[in-house]
């Protein structure tokens, strides 16, 4: 059984759990059952990541299938760096910092092969994209100015919004990041395709869709308003919205370009779902206000002093009984986050922290994020690994 | 690691919606020693994807002559793997990749008239 067989599977059981359940509840809200990785044609269409040109989109395909081959080429490497190692008497558990580690092993020269790889697919996978939207820049606008005033959701842009520092750093060396490119939404949409195959598909948003299927719901199986909270380029509100078709959606994040693209993508997809320039931290709806509160990504991404805002602002417009689900990379707090980091995974932390500007992502992997929820009020916290993943499942409720 | 970098506010009249934004310094490293070698680096991957965006319009091009379509630049953009032939392609750039940049994953020692092992 390949992987993709096994996902199917795992995401199938889960719908149709989470279908029986909310069947069962006394006046539960109406959801709709897919399959992500068995989608009708209309299903696939409408879902489809590929970029306008063949050309264009085999580019991105050769790197994302080089990045996991190469991967596989390189798997002897842990051995003859603990040889070359062991020969100047450093021990692979050797106590060094994440810099001292990349440092020492950058070199030997297969490992800074391997980081110039990993680095130039990087940046390749970026240009490609980045050259696919600049070099049509008016027309783009163009048709983004139409989709701006188009339905069936609303689109809402905070000029006088004040940007907070920490947002603006080129995140994953996404050219503009999230907030400085009028094309970032674009950006990340078609680069989180090639992101790290080896761990989700995400062809025809397979992995947004199968979140959705995952999101847990209140007891009572109602699920009138949805907050997606940093959703750049909407994929999960708008899988939320799928599955719950009569649920308010709401999409929020920092980046104007990146709510004007998932906007535009909801309008090309006809679905009801909102998107606002608004901060995770200060969202500005009212209190009680949503059944389920989700993010994707976002905490590894902000200020470790952020971190309790979010999950506080969360708390906040959740109603009683609500449910949270912020997906994210396994932190301590989490019983899969065990054991001190060898020297080749310092390194990898400390690569993708200053080379790859995962600004925030060391110190969001030390926080004890389940106690952060539990600290805030959280209950009925649910907390494992994602199998075969390095994302962890974290979820709460608020009491009733 | 900080550089302010100021967007253009609007192209052709239309705005951008851009933010000031801090650049990476990444781009400039040098992690090979010389930066011309990280270049040539970076520029066989280029080609490696280069040559299959060529591959995959062939292999396009044979399947619709197979079903008697005339390989037209519309019909070749317009086909619609299935999901066999998408999983077969990937396989194909695997074994490319492979064959072609396994190379880089070599095992080398030292030599007294080479410091590979530095």
């Amino acid at each position: 059984m390949n992987r993709r067989d096994t996902l199917a599977i795992a995401s199938m059981l889960t719908g149709l759990a989470l279908a029986s359940r909310a069947h069962a509840a006394t006046g539960a809200t109406k959801e709709v059952k897919f399959d992500p990785y068995n989608q009708t044609p209309e299903q696939e269409a409408r879902h489809a990541v590929r970029l306008p040109k063949l050309d264009q989109q085999s580019v991105q395909d050769f790197l994302s299938s080089f990045r996991a081959s190469i991967g596989k080429e390189f798997r002897p490497m842990r051995g003859v760096l603990e040889k070359a190692l062991a020969q100047q008497g450093i021990a692979m558990d050797a106590d060094m910092s994440l810099e001292q580690a990349w440092t020492t092993l950058m070199r030997h020269p297969m490992y800074a092969m391997n980081a110039r790889l990993w680095m130039s697919t990087q940046q390749q996978m970026w240009s490609n994209i980045y050259a696919v939207f600049h070099d049509n820049a008016d027309e783009i606008l163009a048709e983004l100015e139409q989709a701006d005033k188009s339905g069936p959701g609303k689109l809402e842009l905070n000029p006088d919004l004040e940007i907070p520092d920490y947002t603006r750093h080129e995140i994953h060396i996404q050219p503009g990041g999230y907030v400085g490119d009028p094309f970032a939404g674009a950006i990340s949409h078609y680069g989180f395709k090639q992101f790290d195959r080896n761990v989700w598909i995400n062809d025809r948003m397979e992995h947004h869709l199968s979140m959705a299927l995952e999101t847990p719901v209140p007891a009572d199986g109602q699920v009138r308003r949805i907050l997606d909270m940093g959703t750049g380029f909407g994929a999960f509100a708008t899988s939320l919205k799928e599955r719950f078709p009569e649920a308010e959606v709401w999409g929020i994040d920092v980046g104007a370009p990146m709510v004007r693209w998932a906007h535009y993508r909801a309008v090309k997809m006809d679905l009801d779902v909102n998107f606002a320039q608004r901060l995770a931290e200060d969202t500005k709806f009212p209190d009680g206000h949503f059944d389920v509160v989700v993010s994707y990504i976002l905490h590894h991404e902000v200020r470790p002093d952020i971190h309790g805002k979010i999950v506080a602002e969360a708390y906040r417009v959740l109603r009683p009984g609500g449910s949270y689900f912020p997906v994210d990379f396994v932190t301590t707090g989490n019983p899969r986050y065990a054991g001190a980091p060898d020297l080749m995974r310092k390194a990898s932390i400390w690569q993708d922290h200053r080379w790859n500007t995962e600004v925030w992502s060391p110190a969001y992997r030390a926080t004890d994020f389940p106690g952060i929820m539990r600290k805030v009020g959280f209950v009925d916290m649910k907390v494992s690994a994602k199998t075969g993943t390095s994302f962890q499942d974290v979820h709460g409720f608020k009491p009733v | 690691m900080a550089e302010v970098t100021k967007p253009a506010k609007t192209i052709n009249g239309k705005e951008t919606f851009a933010a000031d934004y801090f650049k990476s310094d990444t781009g400039k490293q040098v992690w090979l020693d010389n930066p011309h070698i990280d270049n040539l680096v970076s520029v066989s991957v280029a080609l490696g994807a280069e040559i299959w965006a060529l591959k995959q319009r062939q292999i396009i091009s044979e399947k619709l002559a197979e079903q008697k379509v005339f390989p037209t630049t519309a019909a070749i953009e317009g086909y619609k793997p299935s999901k066999q032939e998408e999983e077969d392609w990937d396989a194909e750039r695997q074994g490319l990749a492979k064959r072609v940049y396994g190379w880089f994953a070599r095992e080398t020692v030292a030599t007294p008239s080479t410091q590979a092992d530095k």
